[in-house]
């Protein structure tokens, strides 16, 4: 899904692609790209939540940098979220992308606006959510009722909702790090960077 | 934990349903990071470094790479409470 973003971006973008990418220390500005082509969203893994949100994250192995790109015209056009499609994913996915949608909205809660009672209440909703329904799909994959719920909690963790301000998340920026430099499963990362 | 204590409880309380009945605040917190860390043990995720073959020696890099590619240009990570260049060896040493 990113990397379709990614594209549908790079069609209209002028200059370096890689100029579109966050990566704040270097100083230099990102420039966001303004113009895309459509795109249709069809999320197999309930983690990214990048079926509703205007962001996609990118490695770059030339560079070993994995960071951001936002941008209003990388909502998708469309997005058709079947947690039918998440039966098959294995046990280790599962837990990896749990981990992932837990991570979004415990970053905020831990290090983000702190005045934004409506958002905690949110990011508390999905945690328990997961929290509730991880066990129940690891026992028995084919659960398709725990299984929607894995996969809505992840869609809303990350759609803007639950996200106020513009706090930065510091296991995810520390575990993107992890990814590219020892190859670990971006779930696994967050899990190995949360409170020990 | 030390910086937004009010948080940590509220998570314990909230999130991982910890009884705070004549317990102190620091208590409550602590049993809800260790609910919450035997939570993360239970659906397989691995949680240490050195399960993922990272060592004390790889650590600078890594703190250097997360500098680099995430940090403003007041060297720090902007969130809440702000994360220093020190927080972030820090939470790696805390992960082995």
């Amino acid at each position: 899904m990113d990397a379709a973003k990614a594209i549908a971006a790079g069609v209209y973008y002028e200059g370096e692609l890689w100029n579109m990418i966050f990566s704040r220390h270097d100083k230099i500005d990102a420039i966001s790209p303004v113009k895309a082509l459509p795109t249709l969203m069809i999320p197999t893994l309930p983690a990214t939540g990048s079926e509703m949100n205007p962001c996609a994250v990118l490695s770059n192995r030339k560079l070993g940098k994995k960071s951001y790109v936002w941008g209003n015209c990388l909502y998708p056009k469309v997005s058709i979220i079947d947690p039918e499609l998440t039966l098959t994913l294995p046990a280790y996915q599962t837990a990896c992308a749990a981990a992932d949608t837990i991570s979004h909205v415990l970053e905020i809660y831990l290090n983000g606006e702190a005045d934004s009672d409506l958002q905690h209440y949110f990011q508390e909703g999905v945690m328990r959510t997961v929290m509730d329904n991880i066990g129940k799909v690891l026992t028995d994959p084919l659960n398709l009722s725990a299984r929607s719920h894995l996969q809505w909690a992840a869609t809303c963790a990350i759609n803007g909702w639950a996200s106020p301000g513009d706090a930065w998340t510091p296991i995810h920026q520390i575990g993107h790090v992890l990814t590219m430099r020892h190859g670990v499963a971006h779930g696994a990362s967050l899990v190995i960077m949360m409170p020990p | 934990m030390e910086k937004r204590p009010e948080q940590y409880y509220r998570f314990a309380t909230h999130v991982m349903q910890i009884q705070t009945e004549g317990e102190s605040e620091e208590e409550v917190i602590l049993e809800g990071i260790s609910a919450f860390r035997k939570f993360l043990r239970s659906i397989g995720v691995p949680s240490t470094l050195k399960q993922m073959d990272i060592w004390e020696k790889d650590l600078p890099a890594i703190q250097e790479d997360v500098i680099k590619i995430s940090f403003n240009a007041e060297g720090v990570l902007q969130c809440n409470p702000p994360v220093t260049v020190e927080d972030i060896l820090e939470i790696l040493k805390l992960a082995k």
